[in-house]
């Protein structure tokens, strides 16, 4: 039923997969490793091993368990990431899974939506209600028009959204994040490299967790912070390392810890790093710092462009008969256009810059084109572009191209404004003209893996094959924005777009599952006209939150002690094993399962072929519980889930065969030849022509051919002026100062708000300032601050310190719990995503909006909004408060 | 002064404060408008459940029709009648009268078509189909045909759900033109609009 | 020698992720508001951008003069055979003496117990031979606890790697505060509150 022209999705995921050429298990069929430390525990306490998920890092967790309750949190020793420790979000896991204000059965609204009225039903009663809705609204309006979402926080099963709308045969679902958060990178990363991207809070970089043997030298951490994002693996791997002598440069708005250990810290102004990266190209360029070999080898660099076209020059456009997958240079030696044959021709002199002219027709080398783009960034215009000093920024890069092998780890911060794309290219142009791919210390690898999770380390499929191509083709915003191919998913703003003005038509059924939009969705209170014309919103997650307010049915989700997981970490397989069930709650991948089978026994035809095996094969019919979904998967270990359960962790490979380099030199048996990277070209694309083609057609992701998207996306990284500006346009003559976001060690996204043990350290959003800024606004420490921006105004505590650049404020997201029964439900108080904005530009290629990096303005306020909890005593509500053991119930 | 929040204006009307309650819940919207419009004549509260129950809208709503009236008499849409018990009547109030009739005059219809002048030709083509009741797909392949270059295109859905909130089509398990967008399909064919069956095709006449 | 039980914490590995104190909190029950364990910024100072911080958690101090027990009316508050003070709740009235003793802040009152609570170094983990739950717990592997006096203990070997330069102690008020912090200059000069 696919028509696959060209490469298609699930083949360009395969070629890309992290296996690399010897695909599947190394020696070893999964024996236990030997448990080295179990710790004592008294009598009628039992030892569950099992992994966090606080957030995405998936910690080796030990709980202890007396009489059914969880008493105790600990780290597990035996997890080769986390090493036995945890960090403040992991331990308030049992105030999580006892939280009073659990979510406990589903609940039907009975009042008006944020009366905050509630009757309990069933869950055979919800799923009919939802079932019958959505057969209704299909046959109505059609199936496009019920919509899913998603989110980071609250340990998701990602794909299971995807999954279900795919059955469903709906184009659409979103997520806050998404072209916001993390699919900017991999798809650079993806279409340049063909493996995973520099991502430490995503568990790459998977080279810096073995510090006794790893020779990296420099890590330059742009725009991330392990200490704040993952402090117990990513966090902890980089204590170890700069114990061992190697050598930092952080780049962010913000002292954070791992500026302040770092040798040089550059305070870059938000939305500006695109510049710094090409002056940092420049820079390299100039000074021959660039690996010289590995560029002109294993990159497409030397490969001739056409420079109208913007096309690389094909063997078959240079003689007929010539092969259209060989790319042509310019050899000095005979001075004029020779194709270069996969992998190397030694017969040949390949220029690596340079203009020449073939038939009249200019040509340049893709160096030369790189070379270009990055003329005018020199030190002083990124220096006054970005707000830094020249000579800091000299520093930062000599650093980094002088120690190598180097790494250059890209977190989410530049993901976060349009220039989004071009961040992540920028990126992953330094590692590869700098060689840092796949040798000893690089962090980009294509270490093994254990093949039980496949899909960017979660487990569903999404079964992209359900999608019809009628269907398909009404994914809102997917024509201009063909990057969120790889991810499946819709623009969120075309779906706001769409609801608010019923045009192409009307989404009008909201499935989501996950924690507070009205927290992380950019410009938040856009999306309230928006939520108030659904027809049904169905709210799945572990405890009320704002969003809830507005919702129909609220089913209750499990926390992460109640989930079940297989977890690959290095070179082991975990479990995360349910350590207990409460109340009625229901691992939401099992919830998609159960209303996609309603919908086929109400004849829903899709979700008839989502159940059927035969026609799924191995992308898996619909599972009946969760130990069937996970036996599928634990195959790849042969055994069984329960086994894994006995055995966790176990090795699936010593660690040295998963800790294989070098891959691209792999011989490939079929060809004879290495393996290459998982590009069209086999080599490294900085000359990224697969974006052109993507822009044009919406290959190698798109399963079925679209019209082209407005203008071509770039093959090379630009800079663009944010469009909300400091230096430039009206805004910010009104709204002066930039304002950026960035993680604390105690949050993940917008859970754990509700946390009494976390919430007493961090009771309200601070508000970093200068100094000198806040001199010149008139707050000092201490006060309290209005906020503003275009979009909205709020509240924060103002925190006076020389770790935030000057003319930029930060703050981290916020919503406040103990105000979901009142009018504000709690999300516009102290939330600054009522400033962040969600309208054009958008990044060109993904749609990314704009959630750091724009205008604001601060006045001093005279306390903090009403209502809000601010002292520890006030958190005693939220204290779990033992009971009589809860009957177990099997959902 | 409050942030983020909206600032609260003088108080609505009692006619304002129906149409905001009916328009915030977009799921029952129809069902809503129908219990006001039966209740204009007073019957018994155990009648209007049983009818209600029976309507098509009510087969996949979420809600019971008690929930229903229940809201109903929470906005002053409708008036209890009676003591509570066995012989309680129900009765829209004058505002709920308001309400109802100006959602079924035809205004919202004629509102929707001078408001989207571009995809009125669709509009009134949708509305004479339906007269014979139609499913999504074959209103859908009717409008296929359609699809000039010129203007942002839509799906059949857009047409569906402007013609159903502005009361010209309603659904029982297909798509079917209203009596009120009947009448007005009558009144612009007298009017000689040259887009509907049967009129004079007069292209000087286009809007 | 005698026994002297301290913490030695590597100030160039704490990254301030709090994870000490919320272990705390989990192992030993300790109520809202109060604080056996807590974790402060120190900076970021000087001429920025090339600012310093750093990260201090701080606890009892375990003194060998500990102006705590000099002060307690009832002898609540004593110094164990192994150096570390303890405070038998059962003898404290509440009178809050210790607290104003205190130079580092170390105690908390619990209202709902009326006793003053600190650090216990997690004497019943201990009892079993496992480590203080914010040593185990450390993500950055920089808490240490042994006796200090000891020249082969795991501390005293720490302190030795780290050279006498870069081995720091709260002010000492005539308390003798046994407890260490490392900080090598390069992360941050050592200055206290």
């Amino acid at each position: 039923m696919i028509n696959q022209p060209g490469l298609n999705r699930r083949e360009f995921l395969k070629a890309t997969a992290i296996t690399g050429v010897a695909a599947g298990l190394c020696s070893g069929t999964g024996f236990a490793v030997g448990k080295t430390y179990l710790p004592h525990v008294s009598g009628g306490t039992r030892i569950v091993r099992t992994c966090c998920r606080a957030c995405i890092s998936n910690c080796g967790v030990l709980a202890h368990v007396k009489n059914g309750r969880v008493i105790k949190l600990e780290g597990d020793p035996e997890h080769p990431m986390s090493r036995g420790a945890m960090c403040a979000k992991g331990l308030a896991g049992i105030q999580a899974l006892y939280h009073p204000n659990r979510n406990k059965y589903p609940m039907k609204r009975v009042g008006a939506r944020g009366e905050n009225k509630w009757r309990r039903i069933s869950w055979d009663e919800a799923l009919d209600t939802i079932a019958r809705k959505l057969m209704e609204t299909r046959e109505k309006y059609g199936a496009e028009t019920v919509f899913g979402s998603t989110g980071g926080g609250g340990n998701p099963e990602f794909w299971s959204v995807a999954r279900f709308c795919n059955a469903f045969d709906t184009p659409n679902w979103f997520e806050p994040g998404c072209a916001q958060c993390y699919l900017p990178r991999t798809l650079a990363f993806g279409m340049m490299y063909g493996g995973p991207d520099t991502s430490i809070a995503d568990s790459n970089c998977l080279e810096l967790y073995s510090p006794h043997t790893t020779p990296i030298k420099c890590l330059v951490l742009w725009g991330t912070d392990p200490s704040y994002s993952s402090p117990a693996s990513g966090g902890r791997a980089l204590v170890e390392l700069r114990a061992r002598g190697m050598h930092s440069v952080v780049v962010d708005p913000r002292l954070t810890p791992d500026a302040a250990k770092a040798d040089v810290w550059l305070p870059i102004r938000p939305g500006t790093d695109p510049a710094l990266m090409l002056c940092w190209i420049r820079y390299i360029i100039e000074k021959h710092l660039y690996d010289h070999d590995f560029v002109m080898k294993w990159t497409n660099l030397p490969f001739l462009v056409n420079t109208k076209t913007k096309m690389l020059l094909r063997e078959s456009e240079l003689r007929p008969g010539g092969s259209e997958e060989t790319f042509v240079v310019w050899d000095k030696a005979t001075n004029s256009a020779k194709p270069l044959p996969y992998p190397w021709d030694d017969a040949l002199q390949p220029a690596l810059a340079g203009s020449y002219t073939i038939k009249g027709v200019e040509y340049k080398t893709g160096f030369e084109l790189l070379k270009e783009r990055s003329e005018p960034y020199t030190l002083a215009k990124a220096a006054e572009i970005c707000w830094l000093d020249p000579k800091q920024i000299e520093k930062a890069i000599n650093l980094y191209a002088r120690n190598t092998p180097s790494g250059m780890s890209l977190g989410v911060a530049t993901d976060q404004n349009p220039n989004s794309v071009q961040s992540a290219m920028g990126c992953a142009t330094l590692e590869m003209i700098m060689g840092n791919v796949e040798r000893p210390g690089a962090l980009m690898q294509r270490f093994r893996s254990s093949g039980a999770t496949p899909i960017f380390t979660y487990i569903v499929s999404p079964a992209l094959k359900l999608l019809s191509e009628k269907q398909f083709k009404k994914r809102l915003g997917v024509v201009e924005y063909k990057g969120l191919l790889q991810w499946l998913a819709a623009h969120a703003p075309s779906v706001q777009q769409a609801i608010l003005t019923g045009k192409p038509y009307k989404p009008r059924v909201w499935l989501d599952r996950s924690g507070n939009k009205f927290a992380v969705l950019g410009n938040a209170s856009s999306w309230l006209p928006a939520v108030e014309q659904m027809d049904l919103i169905v709210h799945t997650y572990m405890y009320p939150t704002s969003f809830s307010a507005y919702a129909d049915i609220l089913l209750p989700a499990t926390e992460w002690l109640e989930t079940n997981m297989i977890v690959e970490a290095i070179n082991r397989v975990f479990a995360r094993q349910a350590v207990t069930h409460l109340w009625e709650t229901m691992d939401e991948t099992l919830f998609w399962s159960k209303l996609v089978h309603r919908l086929a026994a109400l004849g829903h035809e899709n979700c008839k072929r989502a159940i059927d095996p035969v026609f799924m094969g191995n992308e898996l019919p619909y599972w009946n519980s969760m130990e069937e979904l996970l036996d599928t998967r634990c195959k790849a270990l042969n055994m069984t889930w329960a086994e894994l359960k006995k055995k966790t962790p176990v090795e699936y490979c010593s660690f040295k065969e998963w800790n294989q380099h070098y891959v691209y030199k792999q011989i490939d048996p079929k060809t004879g030849k290495p393996a290459g990277f998982g590009t069209g070209s086999k080599k490294l694309e900085v000359y990224a022509e697969s974006m052109i083609i993507l822009g044009r057609t919406g290959k190698p992701f798109a399963p079925f051919p679209l019209p082209p998207a407005s203008r071509d996306y770039d093959p090379l990284p630009h800079y663009l002026e944010p469009a909300e500006s400091p230096i430039a346009g009206e805004v910010g003559k009104k709204f002066p100062l930039v304002m950026t976001n960035g993680r604390l060690p105690i949050f993940h996204h917008g859970t754990l708000r509700n946390s009494p043990w976390i919430r007493e350290i961090y009771p309200a959003p601070e508000l970093w300032i200068h100094p000198k800024t806040a001199a010149a606004h008139g707050v000092a420490q201490g006060n309290w601050a209005w906020i503003e921006s275009l979009r909205g105004k709020i509240r924060a505590r103002v925190r006076v310190t020389k770790g935030i650049a000057i003319g930029v404020v930060y703050m981290e997201r916020f919503w406040n719990p103990e105000l979901l029964n009142g009018q504000t439900h709690g999300w516009r108080e102290m939330n600054v995503n009522m400033l962040s904005k969600n309208t054009a530009p958008f990044n060109d290629v993904v749609g990314t909006y704009t959630l750091r990096g724009y205008q604001v303005r601060i006045s001093k306020a005279d306390g903090p909004p009403q209502g809000v909890w601010l002292k520890p005593a006030d958190f005693k509500a939220w204290l779990p408060e033992p009971s009589d053991p809860t009957k177990l119930v099997e959902v | 002064m409050s942030e983020g929040i909206e600032q609260v204006q003088s108080a609505p009307e009692p006619h304002q404060v129906i149409q905001q309650r009916i328009a915030s819940e977009p799921g029952d919207r129809a069902s809503l408008l129908k219990i006001l419009a039966l209740c204009q004549v007073p019957r018994p509260t155990a009648e209007v459940y049983t009818t209600v129950q029976g309507y098509a809208e009510m087969a996949v709503s979420i809600h019971t029709p008690q929930i229903l009236v229940c809201w109903l008499l929470e906005c002053g849409a409708l008036r209890p009648i009676g003591e509570p018990g066995e012989n309680e009547m129900l009765e829209t109030t004058e505002a709920g009268r308001c309400e109802v009739e100006s959602q079924n005059c035809g205004q919202l219809l004629r509102q929707l078509l001078e408001r989207e002048p571009e995809y009125r030709r669709e509009f009134l083509e949708v509305l004479e189909l339906c007269v014979s009741p139609r499913t999504r797909s074959e209103v859908e392949d009717a409008l296929e045909s359609h699809a000039p270059a010129d203007r942002p295109p839509v799906l059949v859905s857009f047409y569906l759900d402007a013609l159903e909130h502005a009361g010209g089509i309603e659904w029982n398990h297909k798509w079917q033109t209203t009596e009120v967008a009947k009448h007005l399909l009558r009144e612009m064919q007298t009017d000689s609009n040259p887009f509907i069956d049967g009129g004079n095709c007069d292209q000087s006449t286009r809007a | 020698m005698s026994k002297q039980n301290t913490l030695i914490i590597d100030l160039d590995r704490c990254i301030g992720c709090h994870g000490c104190h919320v272990a705390c909190k989990q192992e030993n029950n300790v109520a809202l508001g109060l604080y056996w364990n807590q974790v402060v910024t120190i900076g970021p100072k000087g001429d920025y951008p090339n600012t310093q911080m750093y990260f201090l958690p701080l606890m009892c101090q375990e003194c060998k003069e500990p102006s705590c027990v000099k002060v307690c009316p009832t002898q609540a508050s004593y110094r164990a055979e192994d150096g570390v003070v303890l405070i038998d709740h059962s003898k404290c009235i509440g009178c809050k003496l210790c607290m104003k003793a205190c130079p580092y802040g170390a105690r908390s009152f619990n209202p709902a117990t009326n006793v003053v609570e600190k650090c216990t170094t997690c004497a019943h983990l201990r009892q079993i031979d496992e480590k203080p739950a914010c040593v185990k717990n450390c993500v950055g592997k920089a808490r240490l606890f042994g006796d200090i006096n000891d020249p082969n203990s795991e501390v005293s070997q720490a302190l030795k790697r780290a050279g006498a330069a870069n081995v720091h102690a709260l002010p000492d008020k005539g308390t003798h505060p046994s407890t260490r912090y490392i900080l090598h200059a390069k992360m941050g000069t050592w200055m206290t509150k």
